[in-house]
């Protein structure tokens, strides 16, 4: 349900404005804020999560959290770099709740009906985009949180090297090098797929 | 797992994969392209990978919502005092803050016992921290007469001296007074806590004398009880096992009545 009053939103104002507007006793603003940005991280948390329930509720805390924090916001940083740090700490910690993560997602992952890629002949005929779409959904999940979350940054959110160092707090050289890690793993991953790479 | 790359410009490639190389590091990275086969042969596989990764989208997005009160939201203290900072007017901030000042001059001068005073020889500033009698008292300007501020100085000096006995006078009588009440008090207490322990102590005694009494008292009922039960006739004597006499005088009667008999 959309509160009322509060209109589609179509980007007139920058992100201080509405933090501003916010802080200033008009808490409706915020939902603007996140009517801009609830994709994104919405995005980022079904990329790290794989469930679209959790993804939601990361969703829901993430906001929530910075509402309750802005006053803390300096905004030395850009907002939506505050937000995906928000967003990944409770991804984090809904990924170490869960124990043996990386297992258990791709577990998950083929407990919902996802067939395992397998090294015949005919993959390369029958394969389509969504079994492609799934086959790098698995090996994404199988990477280590710190390496997927920079490679979701860098290819889906399509954030700027710099950018993903200030939200991680990590020099830009060490994302380089996650990033060059993690798509060469994913290339490993992915070798069932060589005929089409 | 063996890398397949040995180079070591795989940040520049990842760089230049994302297109975030400046004009001059893309150039002079093309032209490495052209002669490291492992980095060229990378870039071209990282590219299709990339392709790849573009399959997977995420298509709805559910919508968020949020339950945001739809008053203001709640503020901390820094926050509103910051807030009535900027209410308050000019006159009114430097006004308290003057204030402030004012107060904490008094209360300095009055804790080191500042006495200011302008008189025939001037003026003068006196300062004593704890009222000591070892004060110093500055005189600014002071008068050339020698015999008037001679004087001055005497009925000053006697002065203070009578000032400093009252004070030595009644800070021993209330002194004396005090001791005196607390020697009271603490009599009072302590002839209160010699009757709490008197009555204690006798009622400890009077619990043990009817102890004892009451042990006493069942020693002489037990001992009268085994008088009972040691009977001559009873044969077996619950308390003392076989009565001998009994059974001797049954030998003696069964051997008579044998000698009878024979």
């Amino acid at each position: 349900m959309v509160p009322k009053g509060v209109e589609p939103f179509e980007g007139a104002e920058q992100d201080n404005e509405l933090i501003e507007r916010t802080l200033n006793g008009e808490p409706q603003a915020f939902n603007l804020l996140v009517r801009r940005w609830e994709r994104q991280i919405y995005a980022l948390a079904f990329r790290m999560l794989g469930r679209e329930e959790e993804a939601y509720d990361i969703c829901q805390e993430t906001f929530m959290s910075a509402y309750r924090n802005l006053s803390k916001f300096r905004g030395e940083a850009k907002f939506s770099s505050w937000l995906y740090r928000i967003a990944l700490n409770c991804c984090h910690t809904r990924l170490r709740s869960r124990g043996n993560s990386d297992l258990s997602l791709e577990q998950q992952l083929e407990d919902q009906g996802f067939e395992p890629a397998t090294n015949s002949e005919s993959l390369n005929d029958t394969l389509h985009r969504d079994q492609i779409a799934g086959i790098v959904k698995r090996a994404l999940a199988g990477l280590p949180p710190e390496m997927r979350q920079v490679i979701i940054m860098k290819e889906y959110q399509g954030l700027k090297f710099h950018e993903i160092a200030e939200i991680l707090n990590i020099p830009v050289s060490t994302v380089k090098t996650r990033v060059y890690t993690g798509l060469e793993q994913l290339k490993q991953r992915l070798s069932h797929l060589r005929s089409v790479l | 797992m063996k890398p397949q790359n040995n180079c070591q410009r795989k940040e520049d490639l990842v760089t230049y994969l994302y297109g975030e190389l400046t004009p001059s590091e893309e150039k002079n990275f093309k032209e490495h392209l052209n002669i490291c086969s492992s980095c060229k042969k990378e870039a071209s596989e990282f590219g299709m990978l990339r392709e790849n990764l573009q399959t997977w989208q995420v298509e709805e997005t559910p919508r968020v919502v949020l339950d945001l009160p739809t008053t203001q939201r709640p503020r901390s203290l820094k926050e509103i005092l910051q807030e009535l900072g900027s209410i308050l007017p000019a006159w009114f901030k430097y006004g308290t803050g003057f204030a402030a000042a004012c107060a904490a001059s008094l209360l300095l001068l009055a804790v080191f016992n500042t006495q200011i005073r302008y008189d025939q020889n001037g003026f003068s500033f006196n300062v004593a921290l704890f009222n000591s009698s070892n004060s110093k008292n500055i005189i600014v300007n002071p008068q050339p007469n020698d015999e008037v501020a001679r004087a001055m100085v005497t009925k000053i000096l006697n002065d203070k001296e009578a000032q400093i006995n009252q004070a030595l006078e009644e800070k021993r009588s209330q002194i004396e007074k005090e001791l005196r009440k607390q020697i009271d008090i603490l009599s009072g207490e302590l002839s209160q806590k010699s009757n709490t322990e008197l009555s204690k102590v006798s009622l400890e005694l009077k619990r043990q004398q009817r102890s004892d009494l009451e042990k006493a008292l069942q020693q002489i009922q037990r001992q009268r009880t085994q008088e009972t039960f040691s009977d001559d006739d009873d044969p077996f004597n619950l308390w003392g096992g076989v009565n001998n006499k009994v059974i001797e005088r049954a030998m003696e009667n069964t051997q008579t009545f044998e000698q009878s008999g024979q």
